[in-house]
This record gives C-alpha cells, sequence and structure tokens, in this order.
C-alpha cells in the first residue's frame, strides 16, 4: 500500500490546517456557535474562495475532482478544529446527492451554487420510528399531475435551519420497510407546505425537525429513477460515514495530545499526574485507539476510490465500527483524565467528547455497522 | 489525483508470479527438511540480507509479501530471531570473526534462540559469568528458554560478578556496598548448545500431554549451566550496548513468530474459528464477535503496510516516522492472538474439558472431536508462549516511555 499524499493533497492539508492556527481558536469557535445559523457566514464564504467547497465536485461540473481521500484529508483537519461549518450536509450529503445521481439539469441548477457558497443543503432522511434503516419510511411522495406531492415527517436533519435545499427520501411504492419503492427528491426548503422546528443539537451544530404536508415538487425534482433511491442514500450515507469517521480521527488525536500535556503540567500528590502508571497506561492505549481507526480510515478512502460496492460498503463499515468503538474511548478517556474539568464548557476537551459521541450515532452506530458488516 | 493507494509499487507483478509459481511447485510442505533445502536452493533462505551478505536485497513489502505467502500456505519460515536479529548481528558486531555462524544461519543450517529473562537483565533468575580456573565461566538455570531444543546456539544474558575463588587463598569477605549498583554488569554471551556443562530439559506445556505423548514441537525448555566455559570471543556485547540488542532482538521473539503474529497468520487463526464455529453450528452472537475480528485484523494488516511505508532510519523496533507505531502492532498482535484462542475455546463448549492424562486415560485420546483436542493444545500452549514473552505486562510500560508520556514539561 502507498500512503503518501500528492503535492497537492498536501497542499489541501496544510492550508486547512494554517486556517485552524490562524482563524479558527477554541475561543474564535466558541463564538462561532453562539450565531444564529451555528456557523459564521464569512468563513463559509472564505472556504468557497479557497476552493474547499469544490474540491469533490467533478471538473466539467466546476469542481476539482476530488474523491474519498480529499475529503478524508478535509474532515480529519476540520475534526482537529472542532470546525462548526456545514461542509458535511452541504457539500457531502447534499452535494454528494447531486454528484451520484444528479441529471445534467440538475447538477446544472443546484451545484455553482453550492461550490460558489451561496446555497445551504440539508439530507432529509431519519425518521423517528426508523433508528438506523434507511428503507423504513413514512414519508410518502404520491403522483400528482406530473410531480409528486410529499407528506410525512423528518427527524434531527442536520443544518435544516440553514438549508436552502433538502434532499428527501420518500416512498414512492411498497410497504414500509421494503427497500424497493424508496425515491430521493430534491426540494426547495421553503416550498409550500415546509415547516420546521429548529434547535442546536448537544455538539453545537444546527438541525430541524420538518414537517411535509402535501408539499409539491415536480417531476424534475426526482433524484435518479424512481423506487430505485436506497441504493443512492446509501451510498451518500457512506460518503457521510467516511466523513464523520475522518473528523473523529482528527477530534481523538487533539483529545489524545490534549491529554497528554495535561497530565504533565497537572499535579497533584506532589508530581505530575502522567507520572502514574495507570494513567500512563490508559494514554497508550488512547494513541492505539486513535491510530487503530487512522489504518481503518485508510483502508475505507482507498477501497472507495477503487469503486463503490461491497468491499467498499465493508471497509467503511468497519470504519465506522473502529471510530465508534475509539471514539467513546477516546472521548471518555479524555474527560476522565481531565478530571471534573474535562465536562466544563470553558475547555475544549468536553466539546471533543461531546463530538465523539454524536458521531458514533451518525449514520449507524457500532452495533449496526457490526451487523452490516457481517452481512455484506 | 490520489497516489494514495493499496496497489504497491514496490512489488512488481513478476516477483508476485515468481513466489506464487514457488509455492505452487513446494507446497504443500510434506517434509520440512525437503522445504528447507528447496528453499535454500532457490536462494530464498535470507531474501531480505544485502546481495553482499549472500541474500538477494529483497525490500521490507518483498520479505513482507513473501512471509504472507508462505502463512498463507502452511510452508514453515526460517525463524525470524536467527535470519532477521541474530544473523544481521553478527553481521555487524564483525562478519569475520563470525564467518562460519552467518554461513550456517545463511543455509538454514542452525539456529539460535535468546535465554533472556527479561530486556532489563534483573530478574533473579539470571545467569551469572564470572571468571574460573578455565576462562570466563557460565552458570546458573533459567527457565523457560523459547525455542531452545530446536536450536544449535543459545544466546545468552548473563550477569558479570565475582565468583568465591577457586584457587589460591581465600578471597576477603567484601565490605557491604553502602551504594549498590542496582544495574549489575550485563553480557551477551554466544554459547553451543552442545557445551559441557550445559542442559537443556523439555518443559511439557500444560494440555499438550496427550496418550502419553508430548507435543510434536516442544516450545520450551529449562536451561542449567554448570562451569560452561565460555571464549573471550564469545562475549557478543556488554554493559551500556547490551539494552539496544535485546530491544532489537525483542522484535523476533517467538510469541511475534509471523507464522503466529503477522495479520496473514491471524486471518488464518481467524477462518479456523469461523469453521470450528460452522462445525459447532453457533450463530447469532457469534456473528459480531467474527464481524469484530475480521475489522481488527483489518486494522492490522494497514498498520503492517504503515510500518513499510514509514523512512526507517535506524534498525530496531521503532520505526522514525511515528515513534510507538511498531511496538503498538506487537500489542495488538499478541491481544489477537490471546482473545481469537480465547474465541475457539469459547466454541468448543464443554470439550474443552477432556484431557487425556496417560496415568488415567489408558493410552486413549481424549474424549470429544479430534479438532476440540488440537485446539485445546494449541490455546494452551500458545497462552504460555505469550506469557513467557511478557510476563510482568511491561511492554506497554515501554511503549509509554516511546511516546514520551511520563516526562514532565520543560
Amino acid at each position: 500500500m502507498d500512503f503518501s499524499f500528492s503535492d497537492e493533497q498536501t497542499l489541501l492539508q496544510d492550508s486547512i490546517s494554517k486556517f485552524l492556527q490562524n482563524d479558527y481558536s477554541f475561543e474564535t469557535r466558541q463564538k462561532v456557535i453562539k450565531e444564529e445559523a451555528g456557523f459564521a457566514s464569512s468563513n463559509w464564504q472564505q472556504f468557497a474562495e479557497l476552493g474547499w467547497l469544490a474540491m469533490p465536485f467533478a471538473e466539467a461540473d466546476g469542481g476539482f475532482g476530488g474523491a474519498a481521500v480529499e475529503t478524508m484529508i478535509m474532515m480529519e483537519q476540520f475534526g482537529k478544529g472542532l470546525v462548526v461549518e456545514p461542509f458535511l450536509p452541504t457539500i457531502v450529503l447534499t452535494g454528494g446527492a447531486l454528484k451520484i445521481a444528479g441529471s445534467d439539469a440538475q447538477k446544472a441548477a443546484h451545484l455553482p451554487g453550492i461550490i460558489d457558497g451561496s446555497t445551504q443543503g440539508a439530507l432529509a432522511f431519519v425518521e423517528p420510528q426508523g433508528r438506523f434503516n434507511l428503507a423504513d419510511l413514512t414519508t410518502t411522495a404520491s403522483k400528482s399531475g406530473d410531480g409528486y406531492k410529499i407528506s410525512g415527517y423528518k427527524a434531527v436533519v442536520l443544518n435544516g435551519p440553514a438549508a436552502d435545499l433538502l434532499v428527501v427520501s420518500a416512498r414512492t411504492a411498497g410497504d414500509q420497510r421494503d427497500e424497493q419503492g424508496v425515491s430521493l427528491f430534491l426540494v426547495p426548503a421553503d416550498a409550500k407546505g415546509i415547516s420546521r422546528r429548529d434547535y442546536p443539537t448537544v455538539d453545537a451544530l444546527r438541525a430541524s425537525e420538518i414537517t411535509f404536508e402535501n408539499v409539491e415538487v415536480g417531476a424534475d425534482a426526482l433524484l435518479g429513477t424512481e423506487g430505485d433511491g436506497l441504493a443512492i442514500l446509501q451510498q451518500i450515507v457512506d460518503d457521510g460515514i467516511m466523513a464523520v469517521g475522518a473528523e473523529a480521527v482528527g477530534c481523538m488525536e487533539v483529545a489524545y495530545k490534549d491529554t497528554v500535556e495535561y497530565c504533565k503540567t497537572r499535579e497533584q500528590f506532589g508530581q505530575p499526574i502522567g507520572k502514574f502508571q495507570v494513567l500512563q497506561h490508559r494514554m497508550v492505549d488512547m494513541f492505539m485507539e486513535h491510530e487503530q481507526s487512522k489504518s481503518l480510515m485508510f483502508m475505507a478512502a482507498m477501497r472507495m476510490d477503487e469503486g463503490y460496492g461491497a468491499e467498499a460498503q465493508k471497509a467503511v463499515s468497519a470504519f465506522k465500527v473502529q471510530v465508534g468503538k475509539s471514539g467513546r474511548f477516546v472521548g471518555q478517556s479524555a474527560v476522565q483524565l481531565h478530571g471534573g474539568m474535562g465536562m466544563t464548557e470553558e475547555l475544549a476537551i468536553g466539546h471533543y467528547f461531546k463530538r465523539l459521541t454524536t458521531i458514533d450515532t451518525l449514520f449507524g452506530n457500532v452495533d449496526f455497522h457490526l451487523k452490516r458488516f457481517g452481512s455484506l | 489525483m490520489a497516489p494514495m493507494q493499496r496497489q504497491n509499487s514496490a512489488i512488481s507483478p513478476a516477483f508476485v508470479e515468481a513466489v506464487n509459481d514457488f509455492l505452487a511447485l513446494h507446497t504443500p510442505v510434506a517434509d520440512a527438511a525437503q522445504w528447507r533445502q528447496a528453499v535454500c536452493d532457490q536462494g530464498w533462505a535470507v531474501p531480505h540480507w544485502s546481495v553482499g551478505s549472500g541474500g538477494q536485497g529483497w525490500s521490507p513489502q518483498q520479505y513482507l509479501f513473501w512471509q504472507n505467502a508462505c502463512v498463507a500456505a502452511s510452508a514453515p519460515l526460517p525463524d525470524p530471531l536467527t535470519v532477521s536479529g541474530i544473523g544481521p548481528m553478527l553481521s555487524s558486531l564483525g562478519a569475520q570473526r563470525w564467518a562460519g555462524a552467518i554461513a550456517a544461519i545463511r543455509t538454514l543450517e542452525e539456529r539460535w534462540c535468546l535465554a533472556a529473562p527479561d530486556a532489563e537483565g534483573l530478574s533473579d533468575q539470571a545467569l551469572t559469568l564470572h571468571s574460573g580456573r578455565l576462562g570466563p565461566q557460565l552458570n546458573g538455570s533459567l527457565a523457560p528458554v523459547v525455542g531452545a531444543l530446536q536450536s544449535q546456539w543459545l544466546l545468552c544474558l548473563a550477569q558479570r560478578s565475582v565468583a568465591p575463588g577457586t584457587a589460591g587463598p581465600p578471597a576477603p569477605v567484601p565490605e557491604p556496598d553502602p551504594d549498590p549498583d542496582p544495574d549489575p554488569d550485563p553480557v551477551l554471551v554466544a554459547v553451543s548448545a552442545a557445551a559441557t556443562g550445559l542442559t537443556l530439559q523439555p518443559l511439557a506445556m500444560v494440555g499438550e500431554v496427550s496418550a502419553g505423548h508430548v507435543g510434536n514441537e516442544v516450545l520450551m525448555a529449562s536451561l542449567v549451566c554448570k562451569d560452561v566455559v565460555i571464549e573471550p570471543a564469545a562475549v557478543l556485547a556488554e554493559g551500556s550496548a547490551v539494552e539496544p540488542w535485546l530491544t532489537t532482538l525483542a522484535a523476533y521473539a517467538p510469541a511475534l513468530n509471523p507464522e503466529r503474529a503477522s495479520a496473514a497468520a491471524l486471518k488464518r487463526q481467524l477462518a479456523d474459528l469461523l469453521l470450528l464455529r460452522e462445525h459447532q453450528q453457533e450463530t447469532g452472537e457469534f456473528d459480531a464477535q467474527g464481524a469484530d475480528f475480521a475489522i481488527r485484523l483489518s486494522a492490522l494488516e494497514v498498520l503492517e503496510q504503515r510500518l513499510l511505508d514509514a523512512p526507517q532510519s535506524q534498525p530496531g523496533p521503532e520505526d522514525s516516522g511515528i515513534p510507538g507505531l511498531r511496538m503498538m502492532q506487537q500489542l495488538k498482535s499478541l491481544e489477537l492472538q490471546q482473545e481469537l484462542a480465547d474465541a475457539q475455546a469459547g466454541l468448543l463448549g464443554y470439550y474443552l474439558l477432556p484431557y487425556a492424562d496417560p496415568g488415567l486415560s489408558h493410552n486413549e485420546p481424549a474424549a470429544g472431536p479430534p479438532l476440540a483436542r488440537e485446539r485445546v493444545a494449541a490455546m494452551l500452549a500458545g497462552r504460555g508462549l505469550l506469557a513467557a514473552h511478557d510476563p510482568l505486562g511491561l511492554q506497554i510500560g515501554r511503549l509509554a516511555e516511546v511516546l514520551g508520556l511520563g516526562e514532565a514539561r520543560p
């Protein structure tokens, strides 16, 4: 295996690292999360100007032709800085849906706005009863003239409050849990019949509960083929897993290093607590969990870039399992070794712990992905 | 845009074909001696040595590929401690002086083992080297010594000491040292297994005895040295030079032998486990456990590759790219070995219990399916090997040092 980055990839990594160092301290981030949208639009514009929003899209669509490795590089850096700007929901999930299944007309209509930062997106696919089963849908899309009428309810839609464009999964045929009959639609967030309840999440992001009441959309809103949307949705979600997994790897690195530094300075019983063997062993375990996750991150990114299929899906599930277990361990250990201060707002470590905890749940937890891995 | 890829440019299709062709011709291995001869005739006994030293100059990636292919084909590999640890050590200490020993290693005629209780050599079990009438002499006992019965040479860790006088007037009783040196002078000494005064007794592993026979390969022995004469030239290292060598050689410990510890070997163990599961008709709960093992094995595989990819600035268990990664590989491999063995035991259920004690079983094999008996023996022997490798669990403490975890902030 070859683990080296190209010059462009190294440049990408370095540019994000510099941005975090110069413009995204923990204190800055704490101010950003208090903004109405939950992120700074000035930062988003800067991302657009730096070309980061264009990275994953084909050159023909105005992008830079990046693949899973580029997304991995970016999200790992974002994880280190606990970046809250909505790269995942807008670029990876919404932009990803268009990249995978959008027609030329759909791409032309929506990608330029996503790439230049003027359009925000959100993937509305979770339902309260469905847990991690993508096919478990009560939201329906029934034929209405040439188009469709969408009715239903979507939960925990990340970036819902800021979204201009929604990608919505709905059932066009079949029973509630049938794998056939799932379709995806591009829906303007301000369409008539949509109502939202917006809220902050425990890890300082923003999400919405969205109700759809006979929301009318045209035939051109359908992504891909009617009834065959589950496979597309699965691929979008697997891209999402790659992204949040890489973000978690970045979080773990900082959580581990911050903990090591803390243990070198905090004194108890007349010496730095890092001298106690039992704590050293805990930190060794944190180091190993982070490196395990990193190894599987490389494997998953390589497999995804070789072509999306069962092997790539297996690698992604393996990565998610590892990140779930390791993230929980590293986050919890980091808090534990910081003592009570670890769970205060003023120290960064508690925020890393929260993000690692929520990432375990996103797109399926450890148990879910162990089963999925075993079934593939 | 992405050079990061699974294809390794260090391994050419021609190389892969050559290895596969060789294994197709010579495996499955029916006769270990014939296999060794075939490997030597091919010039692949020590292919990772430089051409000037009699090897093929293979890269670490090529050598790992070869090792993994042999493991997958159940073809025995030469002892890593001998060919990758001690052979290069002797070359660096004086290729001329040790030409005979190096040649014997190169042709796989001789094997070495390490007789050292632990890397710091501070165990009360250490051998002692003192001056006697006939020159330096080795005395003491040590158990267990892994691989001793299969070896022609032992590299022994000993402490220099002043022995009670064997000739002349009695030595004066020394004054108690008010500030005793906690680190007695260690030495590494090369000793022939056939040396006069050296005895090796096989140690039967728990569960290895079956129907009156000790297991096919006796892994451990107890070593007793009584006035074993040591040539001065046989002292390979002493004092502060000893620890770095022990650290280097620790990477080739039997518990870390690629036949047991590599990702390829563990994959085979997992496949074995899944076969056992099928045989036992176990379903449900084990699915998650099997998936978990497979995932951790994938991580180990990638880690092996990452270590090969990192620049090596010096020999030893640490790569300069990410300190601690090699030790982590060892720890994770050992962890998986233990857990896979435990999982096998779990699957055996009640058939973990039957034991063919020769005195009580009337020479009948233990009750239960043959595959259960084999696995019990392998599991128990493996447990002994792992325990011998790191009895005090010091490895994790050493990794903490490498990571600089205990250092105070300047």
